[in-house]
């Protein structure tokens, strides 16, 4: 599975990926810290005049702050599959004397490390800035333990499916698009059931807020590193300290998500159509399941919101609802017969 | 030995490979002509390993290239692109085909790039088409491979740029027993330096024969009839017309050259010449007509 010829390979092409991978974990974790630090001291030696004794009191994290770390994951993917396949660069890949299956977990496994060192370089960073700075006097570095017990797992499998994508998306176009609408599919999906049903009269939001629920956003992988909060407090009279996360159970979706896409994927890339590469897809067995699928999901989401444009809040309107969804479902349909075919390569 | 067994490939619905066969030997520089969009392409990206083929297989030294890729160790593939490696210094891709190729021989790559004095210590993208073409033939030649496959080697090229890598590529099949398929359409090339000449034509390998048996298969004449060309001729299943000036037409006749000649002067022809043959006469007469050159 390891060649170190294909490492190489792999460096040239994700280089920028990972460069912007590591830089922004360091930017938006350790040096944020340190800054939150850095001021929480400067508040303490300069207190408010009018109350100084509320200089350090309050410290929060929230995942939504690596974000970008989230969509360079998901372009690091691109970068190893899609762009080889838009760039002709998949002519040298596959002429070299390597399977295709070691093409493709080498990929994965340099993505994998890359993640790995990454995080947890800059995370363990992050647990000796809280426990070493003034931070220690307001957090406990365990929440970032925790944090790093989510993150792992759910940024190799946003990966690890992203990687998949790209064994049938043919292009870095359409294997960024695909990747962002599939790993928001299950909570866009559910959303857009709910509102189907809640036209038809059944409604279904009240029942324990479903889109909330740990395992709606675990399936939503980038939800529940988002999700992560933790949030303390301890002025006087007010101590807060709450810590928003999933449960550990739920680690066991990222575990399937990245098996999942690891067999498959590999399995895929091993059959790969290279002659379509540049188009939407690789494959043309899946096609029509693939426009279906978009048709009705266009219908659905201009369906919820033309339904809601015709009617009032309370009495939404059903005959919106179906002409705004034909609409969307013909658009789609015309817009995808044009997509489909259009071949995207460069530098040949 | 290259072997490709009942080759077939469908792209798009349309038949790209039909039934293709094909044998290489050691020390054999092949030369694959055919029109635009008949396959040679996707000919050597099939043999390459790049695509698979719908049905049939590709074998070097009886290994399945596609099973078994590693013996791929023994073959390089050039495509038609020259930007395959843009990104890369020259320093980069040394050390990557060093771990790709066993045998790739760094000395004799630096050498390479000393006789063509082009540049060590520069990017790829910086060079120019034809120090690019050049760079990247260099570079398959010097991972000691025994099959190389080149795709249009010397599209854009300047003429001395062009002899040079023409040079060169006879230089290292007469030095080593190695194999070199060539896909191209500038056919003095083929004509200079190929032992073999495969044509394709709408995806199937119409011929497959050495440049002395395709010539010697071929004769080319220039007639003038009183009036126009006879009829009991033009219907001649192996004569083909060349061109047509005026009363003056010029023949190509394919086989049964001998008996075919006597037909023409049994006609009494005014005016029968025989004229110097290149290999671009046998490939428009062989796969297409002269409207039809791309």
């Amino acid at each position: 599975m390891f060649h170190k010829a294909l490492w190489m390979r792999n460096q040239k092409l994700g280089s920028p990926a990972v460069w912007a991978m590591y830089i922004s974990l360091f930017l938006f974790l350790p040096y944020s810290f340190f800054g939150k630090a850095q001021s929480m001291l400067a508040e303490k030696q300069n207190p408010y005049p009018d109350s100084p004794e509320n200089y350090y009191l309050h410290f929060s994290f929230i995942g939504a702050d690596i974000v970008l770390f989230l969509f360079l994951v998901v372009g690091l993917a691109a970068l190893l599959i899609g762009n080889e396949r838009t760039t002709h660069a998949t002519d040298l890949t596959f002429s070299l004397p390597f399977k295709r299956k070691d093409i493709f977990l080498s990929k994965w496994m340099f993505g994998v490390v890359h993640i790995i060192s990454g995080l947890l370089l800059n995370l363990l960073l992050c647990m000796l800035i809280v426990k070493f700075t003034i931070l220690s006097e307001v957090a406990d570095p365990s929440f970032v333990l925790e944090f790093m017990i989510i993150v792992l797992p759910f940024s190799i499998a946003i990966f690890s499916f992203s990687l998949f994508i790209g064994t049938i998306a043919g292009s870095i176009v359409s294997q960024l698009l695909l990747s962002g609408i599939f790993l928001l599919f299950p909570i866009g999906f559910l959303t857009l059931i709910l509102s189907f049903l809640e036209f038809h009269g059944v409604s279904l939001y009240n029942i324990n807020n479903l889109e909330r629920t740990d395992i709606i956003k675990s399936i939503t992988l980038p939800m529940s590193v988002i999700d992560f909060n933790y949030y303390v407090d301890t002025s006087p009279g007010n101590q807060v300290n709450y810590l928003n996360r999933i449960s550990f159970v739920m680690l066991i979706i990222p575990l399937i998500y990245t098996m999942f896409s690891v067999l498959i994927g590999t399995y895929l890339f091993g059959r790969t159509k290279n002659e379509n590469n540049g188009r939407l897809l690789v494959f043309e067995k899946g096609r029509r399941f693939f426009t279906f699928g978009v048709v009705l999901c266009f219908a659905l989401t201009f369906g919820m919101i033309g339904g809601g444009i015709f009617g009032g809040h309370q009495s939404p309107s059903l005959i919106g609802y179906y002409l705004s969804a034909a609409i969307g479902g013909v658009l789609a349909f015309f817009m995808l017969k044009r997509l489909i075919n259009l071949r995207m390569q460069f530098g040949k | 030995m290259l072997k490709v067994s009942n080759v077939s490939k469908t792209i798009e619905g349309k038949i790209v490979l039909d039934n293709v066969n094909l044998t290489l030997e050691p020390g054999t520089i092949a030369g694959l002509v055919g029109r635009n969009g008949v396959g040679k392409s996707t000919l050597l990206r099939v043999i390459s390993g790049i695509l698979d083929p719908d049905h049939g297989s590709v074998t070097y030294n009886e290994t399945d290239i596609h099973h078994n890729p590693q013996i791929k160790q023994r073959m390089t593939y050039v495509p038609d692109s020259t930007e395959i490696l843009k990104g890369y210094s020259v320093k980069e891709i040394v050390m990557l085909y060093d771990a790709i190729y066993e045998h790739f021989d760094v000395m004799y790559f630096y050498s390479l790039l000393d006789r063509f004095k082009l540049p060590k210590n520069k990017k790829l993208r910086t060079f120019s088409k034809g120090m690019k073409a050049l760079f990247l033939m260099i570079l398959s030649f010097s991972t000691k491979a025994e099959l190389i496959i080149l795709d249009e080697p010397t599209n854009g090229l300047d003429p001395i740029v062009k002899r040079n890598i023409l040079q060169f590529i006879i230089e290292e099949v007469s030095e080593r027993q190695l194999c070199v398929l060539i896909s191209t359409h500038h056919l003095e090339e083929v004509e200079k330096m190929a032992d073999v000449l495969i044509m394709i034509k709408e995806g199937r390998i119409e011929s497959t024969t050495s440049i002395e048996d395709a010539k010697s298969s071929f004769r080319k004449v220039q007639v003038v009839y009183k009036h126009s060309l006879p009829e009991k001729i033009a219907h001649l299943r192996n004569v083909n017309i060349l061109n047509q000036t005026g009363r003056v037409y010029t023949l190509m006749i394919k086989g049964n050259i001998e008996a075919t000649l006597d037909k023409i002067n049994q006609e009494n022809p005014l005016f029968i010449e025989e004229l110097p043959m290149t290999l671009e006469d046998i490939f428009i007469s062989s796969l297409g007509g002269e409207s039809h050159v791309s």
